[in-house]
């Protein structure tokens, strides 16, 4: 061959050879898309694309943000590994967390990883991304609403009622004979569910007590429960189903109260050394935002499915004075 | 100078038709009354279904719904003069949080003493309170509308900034700070210890006579009901409408912003949910006091009146024992039938137009 | 009957014009009035009144022409001016707040204060007593100062703003269709207020469409018609029946009734 022709003949070589690499790449992302096994099969040197949309009804206070901490650290994680990651909080605003999956659906996610607070209203949005090969994990709450669905993967949470059970067991292992409950939020059936638990399990009677937001004014809701407990003076224990709540109310409750309960903030583990507070139920929110992004990865990329039927739990774990100390250091740094 | 003629018959006839007004009827006229009433008519209710606390003579108690009074009380004060004065600020509930965090942020992280602290802070108060009134005078668009808009960019600072600069979305641990032991006796502590009433009541009150000496008895005072009423006339003949307009945008942020002070060194902290949702109830108290919506009349002392209806139904349905899933509703309808009935009261009394 | 005119008039207009770019609002406009007259300025809608009345309050700058008051000649920058000359107008809207009281709105822009500093304090009882004496000097009794100001009578309305203007230190009232929006019997105790006005002494411009009201107060009437001076005429040299005639309209009616007549006929 001569000079020319083997630059020609290189040329050429070459040109295919990124031809192969280009339609690979093109093929590689069709075969994300529809999940088959064509992406390894043609070899591209690529990993293949992930496009995961958390979408939840959080809003701004200390238990999202360690959620969302959550989905950052493994947003950053992966992103090496060519997973990309939008969040919305819709503030527990349904209608905004139907915008939010509308946006997902029409971005073309691969991943929707989603809370329910209200799983009529978000059955449409949700039916919509499994016709279109979707695939759904829920988190946090909505554990068995959407089993049906095809593309349905797994829940990652914790189940609300067994979470209110443990809290339940406690307060009778303590020796409490009544109990208020308090809900921070009007519409949340997760919510009610922990109290329901919380009802079922305690030996003595369990009442409710909702303040509406709260969180929105907590020098108010102090009040409230003040006024509460003058008007039901036999109530002994006290569950706080938000850290927030809980701190703030321990100045308005009796001396002898005992005192539960959900979610950890900075303010929880130091009143749980010093006895203020008998224990708290941490679901592990950091898991629930970590591990779809993580489920999501390997689902896209190779497949892999969790759970079979089964929820992956992240709690309840049971915080109190025994291990409150390990867990501190950890609270601070706003990871649980 | 001769006198005009015969304008006896028209004042003759004048003088019958005011005959009637009576001094008990000119005070149903007032706005103020109307509340008073209201408020006085939603104690007694509560006195009957929640007299298993003692709700009439039970110190604890009166302490229990006068501190919640207060809390919504204090902003409440300049919500009413801005609504008299013809416009809305919906930011006053989220500066609360803003405030507060960033008192937290100051004294926790950059380790200032508390005082300077909340200096820099009501200046921020100030801050947004002239962007909120420039905003509005300059472009003359609804202050609905441009006060909507601070309420989402301070939404966003409370969590965005707070995280950037702390890694979490709470403050604690104010009481570290320098200087805390004074701010919290000036600011959160009880007046009567042993029955519960915060220092807040005492400021509540004090703002409330400010605002009302301010509205009834001063110059200023007569600028604003006219910006609210009719704001072009009002310039026409001289009253400065934008800068009166501005300076009561400026008046609802920092009081905003001192409230969201005291609040942090109550709790002693701050988290950044706090505050949200509020301006609607400060804007019920003003309504319920005897506020027109559209502007130009009104009453602060009415306004503390509708505070406490606010305060008394919190308090009283929890007392009461009544099922508290009921609560939005009871609320609503405790709050209507009071804003019917001072309405009632002050068309009876007044003249047709 | 009114004595020889007086060299100097208390405000004058010259030969005044006004253009906004190629439209003519007014045309070498003359008029005059003098302490205690009443100048009635005659026209329909259209004929450059409006134009005229924000020349006199100083809204506008005139382009020709000439306008002095007390034979000084004055340009005036802005309203500020104008009224600082003692030229107070009031306009249909009377510048007053429905829901505020009399005694506030009598006041309102220039409340008289008691003590200094942050202490000053609105002087309520001074408002009182003289927004009522004052009132009552254009023949108006009012016992409740309290009441708002939405609950007076039109014509009750008109007496608080021209008592309050003259109180102010108005020497030329300008008052711009007072009596347009009343009806019979308040717009005859409007017109007694005018009367009342100039016999404290004010120059009074009464701009009006309506020659009927015109009538009865005028020392001297100007007609205006497109932007012209179209008639100008003293008390006792013109008849009612002639204002009519002569504003625009009268011609116009005129070929109606002989249209309407012939149609009758045939």
């Amino acid at each position: 061959m001569s000079d020319h022709e083997t630059v020609e003949a290189f040329e050429e070589q070459r040109m295919s050879r990124r031809g192969v690499l280009v339609k690979g790449g093109v093929l590689a992302a069709g075969a994300t898309f529809l999940g088959s096994h064509a992406a390894e099969a043609f070899g591209a040197t690529t990993v293949a694309k992930t496009k995961v949309a958390v979408v939840t009804h959080g809003d701004t206070g200390s238990f999202w943000s360690v959620f969302k901490k959550g989905v950052d650290q493994a947003a950053s994680d992966l992103k090496a590994r060519n997973v990309s990651v939008s969040q919305v909080y819709a503030n527990n605003d349904v209608s905004k967390q139907v915008a939010g999956l509308n946006q997902a659906i029409a971005a073309k996610v691969n991943v929707i990883a989603t809370s329910v607070p209200d799983a009529s209203a978000l059955k449409d949005p949700l039916t919509r991304a499994a016709a279109k090969g979707i695939e759904i994990i829920t988190v946090n709450s909505g554990l068995g609403a959407f089993d049906y669905l095809k593309t349905y993967e797994v829940h990652v949470g914790q189940t609300e009622d067994v979470a209110g059970e443990g809290a339940g067991k406690v307060f009778s292992a303590a020796g409490a004979k009544n109990l208020v409950v308090v809900i921070h939020e009007a519409s949340n059936s997760g919510l009610t569910q922990r109290a329901q638990g919380a009802k079922k399990t305690f030996s003595g009677t369990t009442k409710t007590l909702l303040i509406p937001n709260a969180t929105s004014d907590l020098p108010g809701t102090q009040q409230k429960i003040a006024a509460y407990f003058k008007a039901n003076p036999k109530t002994d224990a006290f569950l706080g189903l938000n850290p927030d709540v809980t701190v703030a109310a321990l100045t308005s409750l009796p001396a002898g109260t005992k005192v539960g309960t959900f979610d950890l903030n900075p303010q929880v583990i130091p009143d749980i050394q010093a006895g203020k507070i008998l224990f708290a139920i941490d679901q592990q929110q950091y898991l629930q935002g970590y591990l779809p992004v993580v489920f999501a990865y390997l689902f896209v990329t190779n497949l892999n499915t969790v759970g079979n039927g089964a929820p992956v739990l992240t709690g309840p774990g049971i915080v109190n004075k025994a291990n409150a100390a390990k867990v501190a250091a950890l609270a601070k740094q706003g990871t649980r | 100078m001769t006198t005009a003629p015969d304008t006896t018959a028209t004042t003759a006839a004048a003088d019958e038709r005011l005959a009637h007004v009576g001094p008990f009827a000119r005070a149903l006229q007032r706005p103020d009354t109307g509340a008073l009433i209201g408020a006085i008519a939603v104690f007694l209710l509560f006195a009957w279904t929640a007299r298993q606390v003692n709700w009439a003579g039970d110190a604890g108690v009166w302490s229990s719904w006068l501190n919640t009074s207060a809390y919504d009380g204090i902003v409440a004060v300049p919500v009413a003069l801005l609504m008299i004065g013809g416009e809305f600020d919906l930011s006053a509930g989220v500066m609360i949080g803003s405030s507060g965090l960033l008192l937290g942020i100051l004294t926790t992280h950059a380790h200032w003493n508390i005082w300077p602290a909340i200096a820099v802070v009501l200046l921020f108060g100030v801050a947004i309170g002239c962007l909120n009134g420039f905003t509005v005078t300059k472009t003359r668009l609804p202050s609905f509308i441009v006060t909507l808009g601070t309420f989402f960019m301070l939404r966003g600072l409370n969590a965005g900034a707070t995280i950037k600069i702390t890694g979490s979305v709470s403050i604690n641990d104010i009481d570290q700070a320098h200087g805390f032991a004074f701010a919290h006796k000036l600011f959160a502590s009880l007046v009567w210890p042993q029955y519960g009433l915060s220092v807040a009541v005492l400021w509540w009150f004090g703002l409330t006579a400010a605002g009302a000496w301010l509205l009834a008895r001063t110059r200023f005072g007569n600028w604003i009901f006219s910006s609210g009423g009719e704001p072009v006339s009002a310039r026409n003949v001289g009253v400065p409408v934008a800068r009166t307009k501005i300076v009561l945008f400026v008046m609802t942020s920092t009081v905003a912003a001192a409230w969201g002070i005291m609040t942090a060194v109550n709790l002693r902290g701050m988290q950044s949910n706090e505050g949200v949702g509020r301006e609607f109830e400060f804007i019920i108290a003003a309504v319920v006091g005897g506020c027109l919506l559209t502007g130009g009349y009104g009453s602060v002392i009415g306004t503390a009146f509708g505070a406490a209806i606010i305060g008394m139904a919190q308090i009283g349905i929890i007392s009461s024992g009544w099922d508290s899933n009921w609560v939005y509703f009871f609320e609503g309808v405790v709050l209507l039938a009071a804003v019917m009935l001072n309405t009632a009261i002050r068309r009876r009394a007044e003249r047709a137009r | 009957m009114s004595a020889a005119e007086p060299a100097t008039h208390l405000l004058e207009l010259e030969h005044v014009s006004k253009y906004f770019g190629n439209v003519v609002a007014l045309n070498d406009v003359s008029l005059y009035v003098d302490a205690g007259q009443v100048t009635c300025i005659l026209g329909d809608n259209g004929a450059g009144k409006s134009t005229l009345i924000k020349i006199l309050s100083g809204v506008h700058r005139h382009d020709g022409g000439t306008v002095r008051v007390d034979g000084r000649e004055v340009e005036f920058g802005s309203p500020r001016d104008a009224r600082h000359d003692g030229i107070a107008t009031v306009y249909q809207d009377l510048a007053m707040v429905p829901l505020m009281s009399i005694w506030r709105n009598f006041f309102l822009g220039e409340e008289p204060t008691k003590g200094r500093g942050p202490l000053s304090r609105f002087d309520i009882a001074f408002a009182k007593r003289v927004s009522r004496e004052q009132i009552g000097e254009m023949g108006v009794q009012v016992r409740d100062v309290d009441q708002t100001c939405g609950t007076l009578s039109g014509g009750e309305r008109q007496a608080v703003a021209i008592a309050r203007a003259i109180h102010f230190g108005a020497r030329v009232l300008i008052l711009d269709e007072p009596t347009s929006a009343l009806g019979v019997k308040q717009a005859g105790v409007v017109l007694r207020y005018i009367v009342r006005a100039a016999e404290r002494g004010v120059g009074v411009i009464f701009i009006t469409h309506n020659p009927h009201h015109a009538f009865p107060v005028g020392d001297h009437f100007v007609l205006l018609n497109r932007g012209r001076v179209i008639g100008d005429h003293a008390k006792g040299a013109v008849t009612r029946d002639q204002l009519v005639q002569e504003m625009a309209g009268g011609e116009e009616l005129e070929a109606l009734t002989h249209e309407l007549s012939d149609v009758g006929e045939s």
